[in-house]
């Protein structure tokens, strides 16, 4: 079931990346509409703002899980689109291979930055 | 009696750098089909050209091919209902040609046995050396129906933009029969098929531009197919999956007290 579990879990991390972007654009660039929600802060963009949101757990763990279903489903799109060639085997096995070192260079970049600037 | 100019591919291989149209001029009556134009030409103006037919009524899809940029079968298009003073005949797209109108099919037709379109069942004895029939309800019946009517014409190849793209996709008819044999009740071998689909180039890769079941002669849906097939690799990948096979059928009374009134079977007709 190699290939159907990849293509569930591309399924399923556009299903919760559309609910953590929703969750992040209103956080950061609409914080009058979480405010009336009694959520958020007023200046998120703030550097007091951001550096005390770096430091909390939550934020942490629901950064790296955005950056985790974000990447796959990008990164598994892309191979998608790009295998969709008649270059042969070779090729494919080349892309798939380029594009899972750059995903992981990506995802250990962006969990460094996550947990780097909450010290 | 009409005369209607044909423009024809033709391209051999072993002679011709590329391939190109050269026309012909026939005369037309009603009720002439594409296929008989063809076999007209061939019998009486160029003994050449190749192209491929056997039943001339439908069912054994040899004659596919693309009639002024449409994908038809040769005979079963009618040459006055094209309403056209030219009419453009070339092989099926997406496969590679052998020569004129005659398309490789081999690819398809591997692919095709690799994903083992036929009853499995548990039980191989039986499978093997059947004594009697399996039950199947006609609701049972509905579930696969539609898509056993499929004739391997290959039209539904040239429509599907997957098989344009990549020549590994198992392709349109391929999948919708693995589709039908495995929603057949009768059959338990879903999970042997699914070494042959659950790969890269496979149901994950449709587009679902449904070019194919636009293209089909005989009204099948592969597209739709392809959706269940979709959803039942989903369901087996996740556990949800459960079929009843279909039981084999009792044998029938030997003696009883009915047996005498059921009637002579009626005689063979043939």
């Amino acid at each position: 079931m190699k290939e159907t579990r990849l293509w569930i879990l591309h399924l399923f991390s556009g299903f919760v990346i559309f609910f953590l972007l929703l969750w992040h654009i209103l956080y950061m660039h609409y914080p009058v509409i979480m405010k009336g929600f009694n959520f958020g802060v007023s200046f998120p963009l703030m550097f007091s703002q951001v550096t005390a949101r770096a430091k909390s757990a939550g934020f942490k763990i629901a950064y790296t899980l955005f950056l985790v279903f974000a990447l796959y489903h990008g990164f598994y799109g892309l191979k998608n689109l790009l295998i969709e060639t008649k270059w042969g085997r070779k090729a494919e096995i080349l892309i798939v291979v380029l594009l899972s070192i750059i995903a992981i260079f990506l995802f250990i970049y962006g969990v460094f930055t996550t947990f780097k600037i909450g010290g | 009696m009409r005369e209607i100019k044909f423009k024809v591919f033709r391209f051999d291989p072993q002679k011709d750098k590329k391939p190109y149209f050269k026309e012909y001029t026939i005369p037309v009556k009603e009720g002439m089909t594409v296929l008989d134009a063809l076999i007209y030409i061939k019998e009486n103006l160029d003994p050449t050209l190749s192209m491929r037919y056997s039943c001339r009524m439908g069912i054994c899809g040899s004659c596919g091919m693309i009639i002024n940029g449409k994908p038809e079968l040769a005979c079963h298009t009618q040459i006055l209902e094209l309403k056209s003073e030219t009419i453009e005949v070339e092989p099926t797209q997406n496969l590679s040609v052998i020569k004129d109108l005659v398309p490789d099919l081999r690819p398809f037709f591997t692919k095709h046995r690799n994903i083992k379109p036929y009853i499995i069942r548990d039980d191989r004895e039986e499978m093997e050396k059947p004594t009697r029939e399996y039950k199947q309800t006609p609701e049972e019946l509905l579930e696969f129906l539609q898509f056993s009517y499929c004739i391997k014409c290959g039209l539904c190849i040239s429509l599907c933009p997957t098989c344009s793209a990549y020549d590994d996709f198992l392709g349109p008819f391929v999948l919708a029969q693995a589709y039908r044999y495995s929603a057949d009740s009768r059959d338990s071998g879903f999970e042997e098929r699914l070494k042959a689909i659950d790969k890269t180039h496979s149901i994950t890769n449709c587009h679902f531009a449904t070019g194919c079941s636009a293209a089909c002669p005989k009204g099948v849906d592969p597209a739709l197919a392809i959706q269940f097939l979709k959803k039942i690799a989903v369901a087996k990948s996740l556990g949800g999956f459960k079929k009843k096979v279909a039981e084999i059928a009792p044998a029938p009374p030997e003696k009883g007290p009915n047996k005498d009134k059921y009637p002579p079977a009626p005689k063979p007709t043939v």
